[in-house]
């Protein structure tokens, strides 16, 4: 019997956590859209009163950041430093493509990222701050739905991953 | 870095990997790289045209000109307005396309068409013809003119250099090719006592070595008739100029530059061609003072 109370406690910790971290993702998610305008509007700023290279603006940028969008600032500087030949496009594809599997981004917030970098760095000044603002626009968008979707869906992950365990546990028994 | 390394980290991969194979030997001696949309990729080694069996493609015209702005077009629009990037190691990167203008004035150049690579050498010793007429009774105002192509920029940083191991001198490098500065430091050789503002326009920068270096000679590139009074300013500090100028005739390069006022100033005015090899004097002209010592010189090259 104290094995049974042991194993069902186990299943309903174990089945909380995922419900746990099936709801943070949400969180995760309107956190790092947050993160990716605030890092476009310092992009915006480096770009339009310093005119700073696209390798230094990236890196400054991704020290303002404290998740996991930090390291898809800071791949791309890394990228446009150390490889010769590489335009900003493919160093911040690279960069997005690389950092993907630590985002819980969707895949049209990810299209949107990706067609950001299809201007970057290319143009005056004028259409990088057009750029940037429409990008900004769109995650704006993105992140009114994924604030909604976390209201409705992170206490439901939670409170499966709970009612998913008693349930098993209940079956065990 | 090696010259080959300089241009080749500037190119698109696709183009890279064709030059890749090319000698450092022949880099030294390569002049252009020249990338024509639609066309065969050239070069121009020892003054002979060579053409690479490769088209450039429009891709690769936009490629090459993210990579010399180091992704950061926006960062160098006043370059691309005036025609050209200068890269690491003074190399220029000449832009054409179809402009756009505004009021009268160039504000952009967009739909890139080609782009020229023009590869900076420094050859010591290539001034040596020349420094008798600067040097010529103490320091003489001189005036270098030829086309493009015959070594201007490469004798005036010999030039430098070797005044530079004498002599306060200040060099106004509005394009970085003359010094080609990097963090403050120069890539080549220009002597001891030599001052650069580089990326400047030769009118403020001229103001600014006189106000801040005290500067015994100032050197400066391609002068045009709106830096005639800049030069009419330092001259009349005591400074004494070194400048070149395009053309290929002394008499209309002097009109065309209005220095008809400051001509007597220059003890000499020297003019070069490529006909037997970049750097070939053609013609030496002496005014104000040496006057009457007015003469041709017989042809010779470095």
């Amino acid at each position: 019997m104290v094995t049974k109370l042991i194993g069902s406690a186990i299943v309903v910790l174990a089945t909380t956590k995922i419900g746990y971290d099936a709801g943070s993702a949400y969180t995760r998610r309107v956190q790092e859209l947050r993160a990716f305008q605030s890092g476009l509007w310092a992009l915006k700023s480096e770009i339009t009163f310093c005119q700073t290279m696209l390798a230094e603006a990236l890196l400054k940028v991704s020290t303002l950041i404290s998740t996991n969008v930090k390291a898809v600032f800071c791949t791309a500087s890394e990228n446009l430093t150390k490889q010769n030949g590489i335009t900003a496009k493919e160093a911040w594809d690279s960069a997005l493509t690389s950092c993907n599997k630590e985002l819980s981004l969707k895949a049209e917030e990810l299209a949107i990222l990706h067609s950001f970098g299809g201007m970057l760095g290319n143009s005056d000044i004028s259409g990088q701050i057009t750029n940037i603002e429409l990008t900004i626009e769109n995650l704006k968008s993105c992140e009114s739905e994924a604030v909604s979707a976390e209201k409705k869906s992170k206490k439901l992950c939670r409170s499966l991953g709970v009612i998913a365990g008693i349930f098993l546990a209940i079956l065990f028994i | 870095m090696t010259t080959k390394r300089q241009i080749l980290e500037n190119l698109p991969l696709e183009i890279s990997k064709i030059l890749e194979n090319i000698l450092e030997s022949t880099f030294e001696k390569m002049q252009e790289i020249r990338l024509r949309m639609g066309r065969q990729l050239m070069l121009c080694v020892d003054g002979d045209i060579k053409t690479l069996p490769h088209i450039v493609t429009r891709e690769e015209i936009e490629k090459c000109l993210q990579i010399i702005s180091g992704c950061s077009v926006y960062a160098f629009l006043e370059e691309i307005k005036n025609g050209f990037i200068t890269i690491n190691g003074g190399h220029r990167i000449g832009i054409c396309g179809r402009a756009v203008v505004q009021n009268g004035v160039v504000t952009n150049i967009k739909s890139i068409s080609g782009i020229n690579i023009r590869i900076a050498h420094q050859i010591k010793g290539c001034a040596n013809k020349i420094m008798p007429y600067i040097l010529d009774k103490g320091i003489g105002n001189t005036l270098i003119i030829s086309p493009p192509q015959c070594g201007k920029t490469t004798i005036i940083r010999d030039v430098a250099r070797q005044l530079g191991e004498r002599f306060k001198v200040s060099v106004i490098d509005e394009r970085g090719e003359i010094c080609a500065m990097s963090a403050g430091e120069p890539q080549y050789d220009i002597g001891e006592m030599t001052d650069v503002i580089d990326l400047c326009p030769k009118s403020i920068g001229i103001e600014l070595m006189l106000r801040s270096m005290s500067p015994e000679v100032i050197i400066t590139d391609e002068i045009a008739d709106c830096d005639i009074s800049s030069l009419k300013r330092a001259l009349s500090c005591g400074v004494k100029i070194i400048a070149t100028a395009h053309g290929d005739n002394i008499e209309n390069t002097l009109k065309r530059l209005k220095t008809e006022d400051l001509i007597n100033e220059f003890s000499s005015v020297i003019l070069l061609s490529n006909r037997k090899g970049a750097g070939t004097i053609e013609e030496v002209k002496h005014y104000g003072y040496k006057t009457n010592r007015q003469r041709n010189c017989s042809v010779s090259n470095y």
